[in-house]
């Protein structure tokens, strides 16, 4: 009996082992087959390459440009900023091959349709949203379907707009069609990095552009800060390997990777609004002459000899006035009457005279010069004043041109180069090694001649060149009591807000003459404009101190000029330079500045102390009325409460009470309740003195607060 | 050095046969002792586990960076173009036109502002 028990269950155990070591011998068999499998797969398969692709993470180099610096004025108000602008173009033959290799001819039409009516949204919508283009529904919606059933060549790539901003780049992502992507729109949309001014042409020339030209490099433009600092703008450029994943790219850490290095900003000394004011005067004096061709202006400060304002403005051919050439910097002339200020600091600083000398009139007559014309403005003066005899204030007053004449040959013919060399101490020769260059301008020249006839010229400012800036730093060392600033224009160059390099103020010279010459002078330049040729100055918001100037140009050869005087041409035509450079306040002087004009070829005359000094006398008073540190002091009869924190938190939730703001002023009386989710009403000026609801008290947001000021 | 008919092929044929005996019979492992070093075995396996989990983890988060920097990106844009578009506005003259466009009677100021002590 047991033995039978015993060679049954032997014989089921032998039948459970025979099915386990069958289903091993299967798993046995199967991984003997992937492992064969592997092995011909590993050694001996060779993938199809196109596939491949597809099926291995891609790698790719991508570049990243650096952003372009921006261009501040003084205050860190935005000059140039760098903003990528967009071209959108369309793919119209996007999916049509897909749709094509559908299995039914119903099936592929119902695709095609399907694909057509997105379309036809699309163009509806497109009008709204590029209304600048000024192109209806019809015409985008023909434009795609007319490219996705041609075969021309540009069907893959069709333009659909251009230069658009981001913000209306983001809306067309929104249209039907194009937000279902590239892919399935066909959208390809190319970014232009783009330079804006938000100022448009304002300080345009100074600013500058950069126009490269890759097919002719010599042809490329580098203008003004622009130009010159490019290096320092530009940035380097970086690159990356970046590998795709399922979920898109990322940077393959194991490669290497060159950072990229943005463009520095640059803060300038530049004052927007000062810039504004000055551009505004001259444009307002000069559009309406059209004898005037153009004219420029430069604002600095006392202190530092920094250029807060430099205007050039030229009409071109339609006599539309523009930013074309930085005559302040690039346009040396003869400068005319306003150098009878340096001529009077050498001969005050060598002790030749003082404002009260007297000298003869002799009728205005240079009897040891001949060939100079005799000064109709001393035989009016002798007229006037019945005398024969004129002190040297006088003759800066009415800008004699015998008066310094006569002064000059009389003190310096037998040392002609102490008068000489005292125009090298002013640094009247000097580029300043200036923050800008003009392209195809010229310096400031001073002849080095001991010829009578030179200095007899060079003391009324003819037969020198000086620019417009080397004028106004003469000047400009006169309100700082002798001392020369050098001027400029770039205050620094900063990264993140932060400056990287500072510049500021450079002294040329510590004293080119002595205080009390700069006195003198000073005082010389306010009768000027109290009782001389600028009197169109004399009820400015501020005293002035200042002389006008007005310079005959030598005519070009174009313009047909006399053989014998260079200064008029052949119909009695004569150009002119019109001068008016000083300082305010007289007596605490902060801002230097200079006004020129310059003419066509004209039979009237053009004077310093007409359009330059009205235009210099509404840079002034619109200077002086925005400037509070010329306010008068109020002293205070009440307190005013002071912002506390808990007044400017920002509303989270719906249990903001309404802010407590009485006794605020209306500024920060809005700020508080705004902040807290808030609207405002108002009435009176003044201080809060009530409010409804009453603080503390818990509103919905968007309830409007109404206060009453007093 | 053994001369190659010396060599004990008898012994090799026997070690091969028992090893594919033991493969078939599923006690190969056993035989070769390889359940001592079990916990070695698992260890690399849960480091290779790690590894692989990782690698994906840094993928994720190296794919939100990506995903954060096109995002910051599209706001330093938006924030270059508001700064242009209000720069523009905040031009003396232009505010004065539009001033003066909406009939305002409000101008430039005449004077320079009183400064409270």
């Amino acid at each position: 009996m047991d033995k039978g028990k015993n060679i049954m269950q032997k014989g089921k155990d032998n039948r459970v082992s025979m099915i386990l070591w069958g289903l091993y011998c299967l798993f046995l068999l199967l991984s003997l087959v992937l492992i064969i499998k592997i092995c011909v797969l590993q050694f001996g398969w060779e993938p199809d390459q196109t596939l491949v692709r597809y099926f291995q993470p891609k790698r790719y180099r991508q570049v990243e440009k650096p952003e372009r610096g921006a261009i501040m004025d003084c205050n860190g108000k935005l000059l140039a900023i760098s903003i990528p602008m967009y071209n959108i173009n369309m793919d119209c033959t996007v999916r049509k091959d897909e749709f094509a290799r559908a299995k039914t001819a119903r099936r592929r039409d119902s695709l095609e349709n399907d694909w057509k009516a997105k379309a036809k949204a699309l163009s509806r919508e497109l009008p709204k949203v590029l209304a600048k283009d000024g192109k209806d529904a019809d015409y985008y919606y023909n434009l795609i379907i007319s490219n996705r059933e041609s075969n021309l060549k540009g069907r893959k790539n069709v333009q659909i707009t251009k230069n658009i901003d981001h913000e209306t780049y983001l809306k067309l992502l929104e249209l039907p069609l194009f937000n279902e992507g590239r892919f399935k729109s066909g959208l390809i949309k190319t970014e232009i990095d783009t330079r804006k001014y938000p100022y448009g042409s304002l300080a345009g020339r100074v600013i500058g552009d950069v126009r490269i030209n890759k097919e002719h490099p010599e042809e490329s433009r580098f203008l003004g800060i622009e130009g010159k600092y490019d290096y320092i703008l530009h940035g380097t450029e970086g690159s990356q390997w970046m590998k795709r994943t399922d979920k898109g790219s990322i940077v393959d850490q194991d490669s290497t990777i060159i950072e990229v290095v943005h463009g520095q900003d640059i803060r300038t000394t530049l004052d927007i609004d000062i810039q504004d004011i000055a551009d505004r005067a001259l444009r307002k004096h000069i559009a309406e002459d059209d004898a005037i061709e153009g004219g420029c202006v430069v604002v600095m400060d006392v202190k530092t000899g920094g250029v807060k304002a430099m205007v050039n403005l030229q009409k071109n051919s339609k006599g539309v006035l523009g930013e074309n050439y930085n005559m302040a910097i690039g346009r040396p002339g003869e400068p005319g009457s306003i150098f009878k200020a340096v001529t009077l600091a050498t001969l005050l600083e060598d002790g030749h005279v003082t404002l009260d000398t007297k000298i003869p009139t002799n009728h205005g007559k240079m009897a040891d010069l001949s060939k100079i014309r005799d000064d109709q403005y001393i035989k009016d003066y002798e007229k006037n004043k019945n005398t024969d005899r004129i002190s040297v204030l006088d003759g800066f007053k009415i800008s004699s041109n015998y008066v310094f004449r006569r002064l000059t040959i009389d003190n310096y013919q037998e040392n002609p180069q102490g008068f000489i060399h005292r125009l090298y101490d002013y640094h009247l020769n000097d580029s300043y090694e200036f923050d800008l260059t003009e392209k195809g301008g010229t310096r400031s020249r001073i002849q080095d001649s001991d010829s009578k006839y030179y200095l007899a010229s060079a003391a009324i400012g003819y037969s020198i060149m000086q620019t417009p800036l080397n004028m106004v730093t003469f000047y400009n060392a006169i309100a700082n009591n002798g001392k020369m600033m050098k001027p400029y224009l770039i205050e620094s160059f900063e990264a993140a807000g932060k400056p990287v390099m500072k510049f500021g103020p450079q002294i040329l010279s510590g004293s080119i003459f002595s205080k009390a010459t700069a006195d003198t002078l000073t005082r010389a330049l306010k009768m000027v404009t109290l009782e001389g040729t600028a009197t169109r100055l004399k009820n400015a918001k501020c005293v002035v101190a200042g002389k006008t100037g007005t310079a005959r140009t030598v005519l070009s050869p174009d313009e047909k000029p006399l053989k014998n005087d260079p200064y008029v041409s052949e119909n009695g035509e004569r150009k002119y330079q019109a001068t008016f450079v000083g300082f305010f306040p007289a007596d605490e002087p902060k801002y230097t500045a200079i006004v020129v004009v310059y003419t066509r070829p004209t039979k009237g005359s053009v004077y310093g102390g007409v359009i330059p000094a009205k235009t210099f006398r509404e840079i002034v008073d619109n200077l002086w009325s925005l400037d509070s540190s010329w306010g008068e002091d109020l002293q205070a009869r009440a307190k005013v409460p002071e912002m506390r924190p808990e007044y400017i938190g920002t509303r989270k939730g719906s249990s903001i009470p309404v802010p407590d703001v009485k006794g605020m002023g209306l500024k920060d009386a809005i700020y508080a309740i705004e902040n807290n989710g808030y609207r405002c009403h108002y009435e009176g000026i003044g201080h809060v003195v009530s409010q409804i609801p009453a603080a503390g008290k818990c509103c919905g947001k968007g309830e409007i607060i109404k206060l009453v000021l007093r | 050095m053994k001369r190659f008919k010396d060599i004990r092929w008898k012994a090799i044929g026997k070690a091969i046969g028992a090893f594919f005996l033991s493969l078939g019979r599923g006690d190969l492992l056993l035989r070769m002792r390889v359940d001592k070093a079990l916990p070695y075995i698992l260890y690399a396996f849960l480091l290779g586990c790690i590894s692989i989990w990782m690698s994906y983890q840094t993928e994720q988060t190296m794919l939100k960076v990506q995903n954060n920097e096109r995002t910051i990106r599209t706001l330093k844009i938006y924030n270059a173009q508001m700064t242009y578009e209000l720069v523009g506005l905040d031009r003396l003259s232009t505010v004065e036109t539009m001033l003066e466009e909406m009939g305002s009677e409000v101008k430039a100021p005449q004077k320079p502002a009183d400064i409270l002590k």
